[in-house]
């Protein structure tokens, strides 16, 4: 690897990370700053602002999507898009089971205003929200006779994990968590529905509703674990051996499952510094990084269709899965035939051809020998006039190898 | 040459000038374009989600050279079996698995329609016995698989796993690994994956994935990807026009010794070498869909993304082994509805198949099977069906018309009140590798389990 500056590509680092781009002025501002600062400048930037506008009112989910993924490209956008983006990958929700664009609309402004609280408020905005009642089948589940949908997924993705429950529990949970309804774009809960009498769910007799239930859940320590753990990778991208995800689950679960006191603690370890371009950028990081490098709105978002990550389309319940997968030819395929196709003229203004700039631009500040050589490579010829040219080494910095990892 | 027909038609890739290049390149974007917006319109329903232009995303892990086998493991599992092809095994013969994603039910797919104890468990959701189809006194089609029940085809009752559990995850994992008790999570490589290793002839695109992501294929060796279109190539296609060559050489360029990169540079030099091979298999102008085929039109996305196989078969890429998935199987609510959708698209897709297979010439060696991670709950819920265990597994092609495996008794359901397996899944998976493509079931399942002499 080629370390072009390395205040700079610290700074890319760290951005690649915490947010879906990587604006070259950031990096500007984060280059002169120890780790430790930089990381507190994400944070307290993050922190210090709300989440702005609401999503669009519209009854076409894919508005929303756009206007998302047009946040997420801006640059201002930051730590909070990047939080409310890995909440969806675990607490995800396919649109193609949702009667109503508002629904969608509901959990987007929930999930992106509550990105950086705290995880047990996260869930119950979740569970009990007319989208996911919807997507996991709890709309008019009866006591009598409850889907085991909600009841089973709640457990095994979103809380303790495959181990920690037994179908008994799935049965409990399911009558606990019955009632929900969802009417005209609205969620209520009926108390005829439900199952009002005391209960036997994890060995604990009680009056479970789904408040309970999530409560209960968020106070496993499996819970603080799963979760914790989970971050780390897509922050850091390796993996965390199990007594250090113990450690870092039982302290989190001291900080009361806080969203920032989680982010900062897992950056602030010396390994997030060092472990650089270690994991794949996914679908969506790929597209919203090269969004930004192009600099024209994202108003195709279909686009990430292709790409394999389009939000509210997730492949399962289980969300999209990572690893060397996006670097497969058909992933790498799809995102050569956006840089090959890239509108130029669109992106004329500031549009410039030497290496260098390019690199910065992309916000490439670390890339291998045979990277560099190949964008160098690229000379203007009879054939190969020098617009073409220009593009070309585009073209080569978008689909590099470096560019496809986050 | 290649007598199919590709999706997606812009011409063929010789001698591009300037010209014709931009010319490709805005009539891509305005399709691209177009398809974003029908996508859009579509999407409630799902049913033009295989019909991206772009490659699939996310495909299978494996990857052919340089890619393959690339994970953090990297290198060949101590677990993983090592296949091998039977001597006299008849040879080119094609695997297409379609997997019914979510979990398909056994007892709306091959209706148990004489019996009362089906329909006292199914009040709402029994289908009626007069609607069924090719009944033979105790079981028929449902009525939604029409063009299939006339056809012929095999059934195989009580597929399912040993100690099974009701997890999509863990279900889906265990098929993908073969491991039918769940004793198998260090096997790295997906069954279908080891297929393709063991057919390995150095072909460029020996396993495929449509319709997306699969840990099926992640393999060792062989050359697989997921493709929704293979004109998605055209400008990785050899041309005299420096624009493309250009590019093409830079990403040839691409390596390094760190993991990833030399996972991508390996995922590059695939492609190159595919596209190069598909353009010098001549005439891509013939690359049109016939979108008025009636698989393409009523069959939804499996639909689709058959047509794409029939064509990827003809193309004589070497291709052995097809992976298809398509959702929408998991029907807690709505079952009645969804079952009938559902069945009606795979009925024309696998029909519209197997005929374009008869039509390109390769009817008498390729082989369509279904399975799903696990089949549904007897007792209905309602509107619908929870998670299930054993099912009933459909293979269709050049094998004829018979009900096989063993019926699980409905009046002796397993603690879940599911359905009871009767042949763990492996044995079936163990028949698809031995008695169909040659391949020794016990090189490529744990446990050695026995073909059911179906085939």
């Amino acid at each position: 690897m080629i370390e072009r500056h390395p205040g700079r590509a610290r700074a890319a680092h760290l951005l690649r990370r915490t947010s879906l781009t990587v604006n070259p002025s950031r990096i500007d501002q984060l280059a002169d700053l120890s780790w430790d600062d930089a990381v507190a400048d994400v944070l307290s930037r993050a922190t210090g602002a709300d989440a702005g506008d609401d999503p669009p009112a519209t009854d076409d989910w894919t508005d929303l999507v756009t206007w998302w993924v047009n946040r997420m490209i801006d640059p201002t956008s930051g730590l909070r898009e990047r939080m409310a983006w890995f909440w969806h990958g675990l607490l995800t929700t396919s649109a193609d089971k949702v009667s109503s664009a508002g629904l969608i609309r509901r959990q987007l402004t929930d999930l992106r205003s509550g990105a950086l609280g705290d995880y047990r408020t996260i869930l119950h905005a979740y569970v009990t929200g007319g989208a996911l009642v919807q997507y996991l089948d709890a709309d008019g589940s009866m006591a009598a006779n409850p889907n085991e949908n909600l009841a089973r997924e709640l457990m095994e993705l979103f809380t303790v994990g495959r181990d920690a429950y037994t179908e008994d529990d799935v049965r409990s949970a399911a009558r606990a968590l019955a009632g929900w309804v969802v009417e005209d774009g609205e969620v209520s809960w009926r108390r005829e529905n439900a199952f009002v009498a005391p209960l036997l769910f994890k060995g604990v007799q009680d009056d479970w509703d789904t408040a309970k239930v999530v409560d209960f859940l968020c106070d496993q320590p499996e819970t603080a674990q799963r979760v914790s753990t989970r971050l780390w990778h897509h922050l850091v991208g390796t993996d965390l051996d199990p007594a250090a995800a113990a450690d870092l689950g039982k302290w989190w679960q001291e900080q009361e499952l806080a969203v920032p006191d989680l982010v900062e603690r897992v950056l602030l370890d010396p390994a997030a510094a060092t472990a650089r371009l270690n994991r794949p950028r996914s679908g969506l990081e790929w597209f919203t990084a090269y969004r930004a490098v192009v600099g024209t709105p994202a108003d195709d978002a279909w686009t990430l269709q292709s790409l394999g990550q389009m939000p509210y389309q997730p492949p399962n319940v289980g969300g999209w899965p990572d690893g060397p997968r996006w670097l497969s030819p058909g992933s790498l395929l799809a995102r050569a035939s956006l840089a090959f196709d890239t509108d130029w003229e669109a992106m004329a203004p500031g549009r410039s051809g030497t290496v260098d700039d390019i690199l910065d631009r992309c916000g490439l500040q670390e890339l291998s020998t045979a990277t560099r050589a190949a964008l160098d490579a690229v000379r203007s010829s009879d054939e190969l006039p020098v617009e073409e040219a220009q593009h070309t080494r585009w073209r080569l910095a978008l689909s590099s190898p470096e560019f496809s990892l986050a | 040459m290649r007598s199919s027909s590709f999706p997606f038609g812009p011409p063929g890739s010789a001698a591009l000038t300037g010209s014709a290049a931009a010319r490709r390149l805005l009539s891509r974007r305005a399709f691209l374009s177009a398809l974003g917006a029908a996508g859009a319109v579509a999407a409630g329903a799902g049913a033009l989600s295989g019909c991206t232009s772009g490659p699939s995303a996310a495909p299978p892990g494996g990857s052919g050279p340089g890619g393959s086998g690339a994970g953090p493991t990297g290198g060949s599992g101590p677990g993983d079996p090592v296949g091998r092809v039977v001597p006299g095994a008849v040879d080119g013969r094609v695997l297409v698995v379609v997997d019914l994603q979510g979990g398909n039910d056994g007892l709306s797919t091959l209706v148990p329609y004489t019996s009362s104890r089906y329909r006292d468990l199914r009040p709402n959701l029994a289908v009626p016995g007069d609607e069924v189809l090719a009944g033979d006194g105790e079981v028929g089609f449902h009525p939604s698989l029409e063009r299939l029940a006339r056809r012929g085809l095999v059934t195989v009752e009580g597929v399912g796993p040993m100690a099974g559990d009701l997890s999509h995850f863990d279900m889906s994992a265990r098929w993908q690994r073969g491991d039918v008790d769940g004793t198998g999570t260090r096997l790295r490589t997906g069954f279908l994956g080891r297929l393709t290793d063991a057919l390995d002839d150095g072909s460029p695109l020996v396993g495929v994935a449509l319709g997306g992501s699969t840990p099926h294929l992640v393999n060792d060796r062989a050359s697989t990807m997921s493709l929704d279109s293979l004109d998605a190539l055209w400008f990785l296609e050899p041309a005299d026009w420096s624009e493309a060559s250009a590019y093409q050489q830079g990403l040839a360029a691409f390596g390094g010794d760190d993991q990833f990169p030399a996972v991508a540079a390996g995922s590059y030099r695939q492609l190159l070498d595919l596209a190069g091979r598909l353009s010098a298999g001549g005439d891509a102008d013939g690359r049109d869909v016939d979108w008025d085929h009636p698989m393409v039109a009523e069959g939804g996305e499996l639909g689709w993304q058959l047509y794409l196989a029939a064509d990827l078969i003809g193309a004589g890429l070497g291709t052995r082994v097809v992976y298809a998935g398509v959702g929408g199987y998991d029907t807690h609510t709505g079952h009645a509805y969804a079952a009938e959708a559902n069945l009606a698209q795979l009925d024309v897709a696998v029909d519209g198949f197997l005929s374009r297979a008869d039509e390109l010439g390769f009817a008498d060696r390729v082989l369509v099977t279904t399975i799903s991670e696990f089949g549904r709950r007897v007792p209905e819920n309602g509107s619908g069906l929870d998670h299930g265990n054993a099912s009933t597994m459909l293979v269709a092609g050049p094998v004829g018309d018979r009900r096989a495996g063993e019926r699980p008794p409905l009046d002796d359901l397993d603690e879940n009140d599911n359905l009871r397996t009767t042949i763990g899944f492996d044995r079936y998976l163990a028949t698809l590798a031995q008695e169909w493509l040659g391949v020794e079931a016990a090189s490529v399942l744990p446990g050695a389990p026995e073909p059911l002499g179906l085939l």
